[in-house]
């Protein structure tokens, strides 16, 4: 019945003009029911919003605490890991995954980062991909400024200053490019996912006659390297690899 | 000798007086159990001479002697005190004719105007054999050998006894272990009691004696003795198995032929060794109700509290103790110390305990002391509530929870302490979590969108980036115009220096003829400046006569040249407010300044 009343809700919501305040107002329901403990009720709701094709960081989040509270780590997981991959580096986002991780079966030592290539991830996260586009056209535009300076000066040290200020700039630039690229690359590539059968027996080939290598459970985080058919290839984060079928896994 | 005689008479009246303040005690005493025809005797004994005695009528038994009467009396005198005592026993000596169940009738005996009963007893009278007397009890009943001898391991055999067969855990169960017998028992060797594996188990005292009495068991009297007694307190639930306990009685076998005379006489006797093992047993324990109070620490029983400060009123750094009794009887041993807080500015130490407990066949009865020692580490009046204590009682099967009386205590200060400060380290300590759970839900700030265009490597991306670029080329080329104009008209300006210098000197020259002093010094002034102005593209307003000459000598002219042209300017300068010049001056003046101009033209004007 409720979900009746949301679809039409929506129904209703997308041919009207206020489109837009229809689908808050579903929201502030949602978290109320939330707030109240109607869990299930919540989470169809969220669910409800993600369908219609809304996808914050926010909403996946809140989605996941409700299918956390509901008993349902994997889906818990799988939604912390979307709002995850749109926002990098929030606090909270990070926390309640690494909760609901520990609800997993399968403990993967994870193959060791170089601090290095971490700080470099945590510095590119900070803004994301739309974010550094801006800011290399803002130092796009300081470099040419500067570049100007340093063509039309008499003064020596202004001609010194405006030299090495545009070369830094335009680093700066490339920087924000290549930044942005990345977390594009991050972003649309959907290459990993979270395994959603009880228990997946992954294989050395694809196909019934693979040899068993390993077993997964539901929850696990694993990355997709190649596809043949129903088959894909899969690496866990401790860099092991092996075929499973795709109907076990949902895509983040 | 007749004054001797009185006085003889005055004590021994006095001593009877001290008689008559003892108790008069009336007993008897007969075996509980006997055989038909048996021959057995009931003995009435009274502790003061009776001035009658009226003994019951045995019914149901045949008298076949008595009442026999014998008396006693002993005298002692310690420290000069004379004591006096009796005893007077009538013996009677019946016959059981019948089995059943009788009752002998209390005797009743009248000393001095009183009347004493004996209690009424009941005999037992079984069909079948009675055994014989175990030499060691009873001397006064026949020993008369039996006709023919059983068997030892038949006629003795040992038993646990339990006085319940279920209990709940930490309830006592008394066992006995009894050993019945129809010989004689010369003694006991390697005798192994049982362990009572699941129980805690306490001896009782019984005497070190056996004192055996009849009792009679499936139709045959045995003699019967209690070896041991144990309290058993169960710590386990379910059915407990109770491994039997097992010795060798040594027991005397009349039999074999006569060795000697004095066999034929006395009878014959052998010692036979037999082996005995009481039955296994199962005890059922039946664990406590669930809903036990919190302040229940496993006591079973029944019992009473006590709790109480030894002072009210102290001082701060002043130990004070609180004791806490427990008396009554059940697992007393077993109680756990009672929890009692606090509050945070007591310095507590570990409570004592101590006990004095009497293990007896009814159960462990007696007291559990508690002591708590704490210390005032601050002044106040401190309400301590209540002290609680719960326990189990088995019979009415339900938890009872005592409450002491309220506990408060005054403490002032001491005076040596300083108020606030030291108190501040009491009660801080580290946040504990009690719960893990996921962060709340985002609520504010959440702007709904279905996704956002990815700007880098799109159209947009690159138009922007080329609108800046057109922008800044657009710029680059409008400042390199004005440059490029500005530039233009410094070269006007340089090629019209020398027609504008003639012309102010054409000026000049008009104002010399009219000789206008103040006119044609400032004419020539401007002439020169202006001609220096434009040919070195240098703005009017930057020029001093510092600049001028470090200008022209950088423009490659002489040092001589650079000279005269201040010379000129400081001249004509002082000449304009000066009164008027000659007209040779004013001459002179002009023709070096066209000497200069044409000078510095041929150096610079290209």
């Amino acid at each position: 019945m409720r979900y009746l009343i949301v679809s039409i809700i929506i129904l209703f919501g997308s041919s009207s003009l206020h489109a837009k305040f229809i689908p808050d107002s579903l929201l502030n329901v949602a978290n109320n029911h939330y707030i109240e403990g109607k869990f299930d009720e919540a989470a169809e709701l969220y669910q409800t919003l993600v369908d219609s094709g809304y996808h914050n960081a926010e909403l996946y989040y809140n989605l996941g605490n409700s299918y956390f509270k509901l008993g349902k780590p994997a889906y818990a997981i799988l939604n912390y890991e979307r709002a995850h991959r749109l926002k990098p580096n929030d606090e909270d986002i990070e926390f309640n995954l690494e909760y609901a991780r520990s609800f997993t079966v399968d403990r993967i030592e994870p193959l060791p980062v170089f601090f290095l290539v971490k700080w470099y991830r945590s510095v590119r996260g900070i803004l994301s991909t739309n974010g550094w586009a801006w800011i290399s056209l803002f130092w796009f535009a300081v470099a040419l400024t500067l570049g100007l300076v340093f063509w039309f000066s008499f003064r020596p040290w202004t001609k010194r200053l405006s030299f090495t200020f545009g070369i830094m700039s335009i680093l700066f630039a490339v920087f924000s490019v290549i930044f942005s690229v990345q977390e594009k690359e991050r972003v649309m590539l959907r290459d990993e996912a979270i395994i959603f059968q009880p228990v997946v027996t992954v294989k050395s080939s694809p196909g019934e006659a693979g040899k068993e290598i390993f077993i997964i459970h539901s929850g696990t985080k694993v990355q997709i390297t190649k596809a043949i058919g129903q088959w894909v290839e899969i690496r866990i984060a401790d860099g092991n690899k092996g075929w499973i079928p795709s109907e076990t896994l949902e895509l983040i | 000798m007749y004054l001797k005689r009185i006085t003889f008479a005055l004590l021994l009246l006095a001593s009877c007086v001290n008689i008559f303040a003892q108790d008069v005690e009336f007993t008897v005493s007969a075996p509980n159990v006997v055989a038909v025809g048996e021959q057995f005797r009931v003995v009435f004994k009274l502790n003061a001479r009776p001035q009658e005695l009226n003994p019951p009528a045995f019914d149901n038994f045949y008298i076949l002697a008595g009442p026999s009467t014998s008396s006693s009396s002993s005298i002692q005198i310690i420290n000069g005190q004379m004591t006096q005592t009796y005893e007077y026993t009538y013996t009677y000596i019946l016959e059981a004719t019948e089995a059943g169940k009788f009752r002998i009738d209390p005797a009743t005996a009248t000393v001095s105007k009183r009347d004493y009963k004996t209690e009424p007893i009941e005999i037992e009278v079984v069909q079948g054999s009675k055994p014989s007397q175990p030499s060691r009890t009873q001397p006064g009943t026949s020993t008369q050998p039996q006709a023919q001898p059983d068997q030892p391991a038949d006629n003795i055999f040992v038993d646990i006894e339990f006085d319940r067969q279920t209990a709940y855990r930490g309830q006592p169960i008394l066992a006995t272990l009894k050993i019945y017998t129809r010989s004689n028992i010369a003694g006991f060797e390697d005798i192994k009691f049982p362990s009572f594996d699941g129980f805690w188990s306490q001896d009782v005292e019984t005497p070190n004696n056996i004192r055996f009495e009849r009792v009679n068991v499936e139709g045959r009297i045995y003699n019967m003795g209690v070896l041991k007694k144990y309290l058993l307190f169960p710590q386990r639930t379910g059915d407990i198995k109770i491994e039997p306990f097992e010795l060798v009685v040594v027991a005397q076998q009349q039999g074999g032929r006569p060795q000697s005379i004095f066999d034929e006489f006395f009878g014959s006797y052998q010692n036979v060794r037999v082996r005995l093992a009481s039955k296994e047993k199962t005890l059922k324990i039946r664990d406590l109700p669930p809903n036990a109070p919190a302040s229940f620490t496993g006591a079973v029983g029944s019992f009473n509290l006590e709790a109480a400060f030894d002072k009210t009123e102290l001082k701060t750094n002043e130990a004070v103790n609180l004791k806490v009794r427990v008396a009554g009887s059940g697992n007393l041993r077993l109680i756990e110390t009672p929890r009692f807080e606090f509050p945070s500015s007591f310095e507590v130490f570990d409570p004592k305990t101590s006990d004095r407990i009497n293990t007896t066949s009814q159960g462990a009865t007696g007291s559990k002391n508690f002591e708590y020692v704490a210390i005032p580490r601050g002044p106040g009046s401190f309400d301590l509530g209540t002290l609680e204590f719960s326990f189990f009682d088995p019979i009415k099967e339900k938890y009872v929870t005592l409450n002491s009386k309220p506990l408060t205590l005054n403490v002032v200060a001491d005076g040596s302490e300083q108020k606030g400060p030291q108190m501040v380290g009491f009660g801080r300590e580290d946040i504990r979590f009690i719960g893990q759970d996921i962060r709340f839900i985002k609520t504010d700030g959440i702007r709904l969108s279905t996704g956002y265009p990815i700007l880098i490597g799109s159209a947009k991306f690159y138009l922007l980036l080329t609108i800046i670029l057109i922008m800044f080329a657009g710029a680059f080329w409008y400042i390199h115009q004005r440059r490029k104009l500005l530039n233009n008209i410094m070269l006007i300006k340089t090629k019209r220096a020398k027609k504008v210098a003639r012309k102010r000197l054409h000026e000049a020259q008009k104002h010399l003829l009219q000789s206008n002093s103040e006119l044609f010094h400032d004419e020539l002034l401007k002439a020169l400046w202006g001609y220096i102005a434009d040919k070195l593209s240098i703005p009017v307003a930057n020029l001093s006569s510092d600049s001028a000459r470090e200008t022209l000598l950088s423009n490659g002219v002489d040092k001589a040249d650079a000279e005269e042209f201040l010379r000129i300017i400081s001249v004509c300068e002082y000449a304009r407010y000066a009164p008027k010049s000659e007209h040779s001056q004013m001459r002179e003046l002009y023709d070096n300044a066209i000497a200069l101009i044409s000078k510095l033209e041929e150096i610079i004007g290209k």
